[in-house]
């Protein structure tokens, strides 16, 4: 609780500075700044920076407020000119049982004590580490898994990370790390996300209604991640083993104690600990894939309010053959694959009310895959798949707020440059013959260069608008003015409404094809530039909203509608096994649109936090004269999940996760089917033909999964620091419900529907540690 | 105990009852393919019936006879009568788990002047009072440029340094699918594989929408004959209309749509197409 105040020279008359943790100085995001008496709030940005202007002369007292950290108030007397600088440092104050924050929403004060910030429009979600930690997960803490509880967010399978947000594909979200775009941040074709949870702070899900500002451009939604500073004080770290791998992360002060870095690191064991064994002659088996991701960070201050940080994320995965395999399988195969990010930030108060923030970056999803067929006794090794990937995005861009006494002003640029180069070529018939895959080479460039201009207007204490303009120019697509508005109306202490429309616009497209069952099973997007012939996709969305919180329970409702266009869509639409997986050269330009209902609610009552979830969702597409809902659909998904204590320091979880089943396309009926033989003039023998009727004009199965999760903790000594260890239990489906992927058409004796599975039940147990 | 139902549990999370699919059997199908310059049409009706445990998908035909068929187009109409001893209807083999005798359903016309190219033929069938009609127009036939008639072409794979073979062709710009086959004149139990290496097809070579391809071997097999030997033969090239191209669509991949299970049909599963085909008579030296 400590505040240093300081009288700055500088236009006008407010309050600026920060918000961090106590002790390691960790900018806290979102905290949240008041002066009662004037009912004057704002939030902290993303590095724990605040303004609140045009304060008038008197005494005031303001407060500063975090979860999970103590609140802390203090007075200052203000003569109505000059700026005052207040650094708040809140003590931690741990929190056990915490949920996902729904940013800027609160009408009225929650468990606790953060209240809420004025902010117009339905607000972004937010979720911070902690609470991933507490959701029952598969193995290990997962920061885009944690996010399908949120009603706007779905999944196509158990299997897949992968966002679909609000009817959107895959391809229409943005997931971005420290303000940069990441490609395909998976591991095991998506069955974990790749991103270190030990290095995040916090993830914004913004599901539609979508700010000018949002940092790029998608039809659905933008997830950015942001990583944690590390500790200015001391070196701190912490560490985990799960079934699947390991991971540490270590932060603490640079030299001069001016700044701080942060190191994370994941990796699997079970390869390099077989590798190992098969080197001592314990076993001739050898692991043939393994994956890893590393994350670093450094920040520095620069001036009285500013900070220069450089980071960089690099997650690799691979599949080689060992000996034993190459013979078995007369071949030998190399698949090698991952993502990149590299970026550099500056951020500086220009004044009292003005706040740069620049950035630079790289980004990319890079692979090559590789099959040799051989005996390699009698012939020599001939390649039959080449295939190699790219997708790379090298960006700058600088935002300026500027932060006026009842509003803020927000203007930015941003300039991406793709390219995306994928080529597959096979000599053999595995892939020229396969419906699913074909041979194909593709280019592309595109330039995007996005400017915006966006206020915030506080129009009275109850009243909060938000008015912005952006515009997205392309090299090829053509140009695109996106205008966005919302609105959030306070009536009375515990209710608000809200309101939002927007129109968005969309460069690149993945050409997986979502209708595919790969889609399923692989959540890699094969990125592209957005076909010439079609421009830039659009979409244009409303969302209306209301939130109703008081003491502690809060209850926010959506209802949106949304409609897309040029949207590259498959050229053929066939059973989920039938279908090509790629949509490369041979598209059909078609539309879309969505409607739905969601709810989000939480309560607590003592240690225990229930949260509850539902989305009703109507999605189709239309190409053509084919109309369609879209195979990730589920017409209703209820999520329900309870957090409570487990004795002093342990916490129990459960969640319930039930959804109707997905489209697909139902089997009419089975008949007998001839060819015709041109040579003879007569018919071959028949065949069976499998008759589908209308396009995912049916639905599987109902989904219904029960998983839960236990850690406690315990505090020891390790080298004479105090350690935490927390062993975690946790099992994935518990009652193994035999939930549906897709359904498989057998027309063999006979003819049935065979249904393939998603995850059955799954216990998963690990440790982790931190000091 | 608890790891055995651990255990038990884990396994069957791999299975789910499937759901068994009502096949409706009784389903009518109409198969007939008139070739340009034929003068007889033949089109077989039969029913899907459900199959004894043995036969494969539980699916079996019945012939359909005592329908009437005719077939029209602008130059007048022509009775399909039921026929099932005429030549024309051994091209109809059944399903070879069942051997029923689907000859019962062939309905036999003749075509004054011969099956004409683009003529469009209509067919009204009305097997039991139920109304199943169809139309399509026959293709005009395509013509060889290479090779010429009669030229010895070598068999056994052209692996080894040699020449692929090259065919020309014109006339089929407008054709929406194109084959090149081969045969053995008056054997046919004998198969010809065609392989190239920028098409599909080994029997069969999808040759849509090319003009010539180059052929890097041709395999004979006879049954019974391991030597080869050499032998007349014939390219034939065929030109397929609008509803064929639909309906063998459908066979590329696993399921057809409801479109490709019915083309050029309507009332019926099957198919209604003409085909006008060109043939070129090579002689098949194997390769020494």
């Amino acid at each position: 609780m400590i505040a240093y105040l300081f009288v700055l020279l500088s236009i006008g008359a407010g309050i600026q500075g920060t918000v961090r943790t106590r002790s390691s100085l960790e900018p806290i995001p979102g905290a949240v700044v008041t002066i009662p008496e004037l009912k004057r709030t704002v939030t902290a940005d993303a590095r724990g920076y605040f303004v609140i202007s045009d304060v008038p002369e008197g005494r005031w007292n303001v407060e500063a407020s975090a979860l999970g950290h103590a609140t802390h108030a203090l007075t200052v007397v203000s003569t109505g000119t000059g700026v005052i600088r207040i650094d708040f440092e809140l003590a931690v104050e741990p929190v056990r049982i915490r949920d996902l924050e729904v940013r800027g929403g609160q009408a009225g004060e929650d468990q606790g004590g953060v209240r809420a910030n004025t902010s117009a429009g339905p607000p972004a979600v937010r979720v911070d580490v902690a609470s991933l930690r507490l959701q029952p997960g598969l193995a290990e803490p997962d920061v885009l898994r944690a996010l399908q509880v949120l009603p706007a967010v779905g999944s196509i399978s158990d299997l897949s990370s992968a966002l679909y947000v609000r009817g959107g594909a895959s391809d229409q979200n943005l997931i971005t790390l420290d303000n940069i775009p990441l490609f395909n941040p998976y591991h095991l074709g998506g069955i974990f996300s790749a991103i270190s949870a030990g290095a995040v702070s916090r993830v914004d899900v913004w599901a539609g209604a979508q700010p000018a500002r949002a940092p790029g451009d998608r039809l659905s939604s933008t997830v950015a991640i942001h990583s944690r500073d590390g500790g200015r004080d001391q070196l701190r770290g912490e560490g985990a083993i799960g079934l699947i791998s390991a991971h540490g992360v270590i932060d603490g002060p640079l030299p001069g104690r001016k700044g701080s870095y942060l190191l994370a690191g994941r990796r699997t064991y079970i390869d390099p600990a077989i590798a190992a064994a098969n080197k001592l002659g314990l076993t001739d088996f050898r692991m043939p894939y393994g994956f890893s991701d590393l994350y670093g960070k450094a920040t520095h201050s620069v001036g009285l309010l500013g900070t220069v940080s450089a980071s960089a994320y690099l997650n690799s995965e691979s599949i080689d053959f060992p000996e034993s395999m190459r013979t078995d399988s007369d071949g030998d195969l190399l698949f090698n694959w991952g993502s990149r990010m590299f970026s550099v930030g500056y951020r500086q108060a220009l004044n009292a009310y003005l706040l740069l923030d620049a950035r630079a970056g790289y980004s990319d999803f890079h692979g090559s895959f590789d099959w040799w067929d051989s005996d390699f006794a009698t012939e020599p090794p001939a390649k039959v798949l080449d295939g190699r990937t790219l997708a790379r995005d090298l960006l700058v861009g600088v935002d300026l707020t500027w932060y006026r006494p009842s509003h803020t002003l927000l203007f930015g640029l941003q300039s991406d440059n793709y390219l995306f180069e994928h080529r597959l070529e096979s000599d053999s018939g595995f892939v020229n013959d396969s419906v699913l895959l074909q041979s194909f080479n593709r280019a592309a460039r595109e330039r995007t260069v996005a400017a915006y201009v966006e206020g915030e207007f506080q129009l009275s204490d109850d009243f909060d608008l938000r008015v912005g303009l952006r515009h997205l120019g392309t090299d090829d697509l053509g140009n695109a003015w996106l205008p966005r508005a919302a609105l959030r109306w306070k009536l009375g202490d515990y209710v608000a409404v809200s309101a939002s429309a927007g129109r968005f616009a969309q460069a690149i497209r993945s050409m997986r094809n979502d209708e595919s069952y790969v889609a399923s099973i692989l959540a890699y997007d094969l990125l592209t530039a957005q076909e010439k012939e079609a421009g830039l996709s659009r979409g244009d969305e409303v969302t209306l909203g209301a939130e109703w919180a008081r003491g502690a329970s809060t209850i926010r409702l959506d209802a949106y509608a949304k409609r897309m266009n040029r949207l590259v869509l498959p050229h053929t639409l066939e059973a989920p096994l039938d279908m090509t997986a790629l949509t490369i050269d041979e598209y059909r330009i078609g539309t879309g649109s969505v409607r739905g209902l969601e709810l989000l609610a939480s309560h607590r009552v003592g240690e225990t936090r229930y949260m509850l979830s539902y989305a009703l969702t109507r999605s189709s597409r239309r190409v053509g004269s084919d109309v369609y809902i879209p195979r990730f659909e589920r017409r209703h998904m209820l999520d329900a999940t309870a957090i409570t204590s487990l004795g002093q320091s342990g916490v129990f979880s459960t969640r319930v996760s039930w959804g109707s089943g997905q489209p697909f396309t139902p089997v009419e009926t089975v008949v007998v089917d001839r060819t015709f033989d041109p040579a003879t003039g007569t018919w071959r023998y028949p065949n069976a033909a499998v008759i589908v009727g209308t396009h995912n004009s049916d639905r599987l199965p109902a989904y219904f999964r029960v998983d839960v999760a236990a850690r406690k903790q315990f505090t020891t000594q390790w080298f004479g620091r105090e350690t935490k260890l927390s062993p975690y239990v946790q099992v994935l489906n518990l009652f193994n419900t035999h939930n549906v992927m897709f359904g498989e058409l057998m027309p063999a004796a006979e003819p049935r529907l065979q249904y393939t599975p998603q995850l059955p039940i799954l216990p998963t147990f690990g440790i982790e540690w931190r000091f | 105990m608890r790891r055995i139902a651990l255990l038990v549990l884990l396994l069957t999370a791999c299975e789910r009852a499937p759901t068994t699919l009502d096949v409706s059997h009784g389903q009518t199908l109409v198969h007939a393919m008139l070739p340009a310059g034929d003068s007889l049409a033949a089109v077989l009706i039969t029913t899907s019936a459900p199959g004894p445990e043995n036969v494969w998908l539980k699916i079996t035909e019945k012939a359909v006879s005592g329908a009437r068929v005719q077939l029209e187009s602008a130059s007048g109409r022509v009775e399909l009568v039921n026929a099932p001893t005429d030549d024309a209807c051994t091209g109809f083999p059944p399903p070879l788990t069942e051997n029923p005798d689907l000859a019962e359903g062939c309905y036999v016309g003749v075509v004054t002047g011969g099956i004409q190219p683009g003529v469009r033929y209509t067919l009204i069938d009305l097997p039991s009072g139920r109304k199943v009609t169809g139309a399509t127009t026959v293709p005009f036939p395509p013509s060889f440029i290479a090779p010429a008639a009669g030229a010895q072409i070598m068999t056994g794979g052209v692996q080894g340094g040699k020449e692929p073979i090259h065919v020309r062709w014109a006339g089929t710009d407008k054709a929406p699918y194109v084959t090149l086959v081969a045969g053995i004149v008056n054997e046919p139990a004998c198969n010809v594989q065609l392989r190239s290496s920028d098409l599909f097809g080994l029997s069969l070579v999808h040759v849509t929408p090319f003009d010539s391809v180059a052929l890097q071997s041709i395999t004979v097999s006879c049954p019974g004959q391991s030597q080869p030997v050499q032998r007349a033969a014939e390219l034939v090239l065929t030109a397929y209309d609008s509803t064929y191209t639909e309906y063998i669509k459908g066979s590329w991949i696993g399921s057809r749509t409801n479109a490709e299970a019915s083309a050029g049909l309507s009332g019926a599963w099957g198919v209604f197409a003409a085909s006008a085909s060109a043939r070129l008579p090579v002689t098949f030296v194997p390769a020494p």
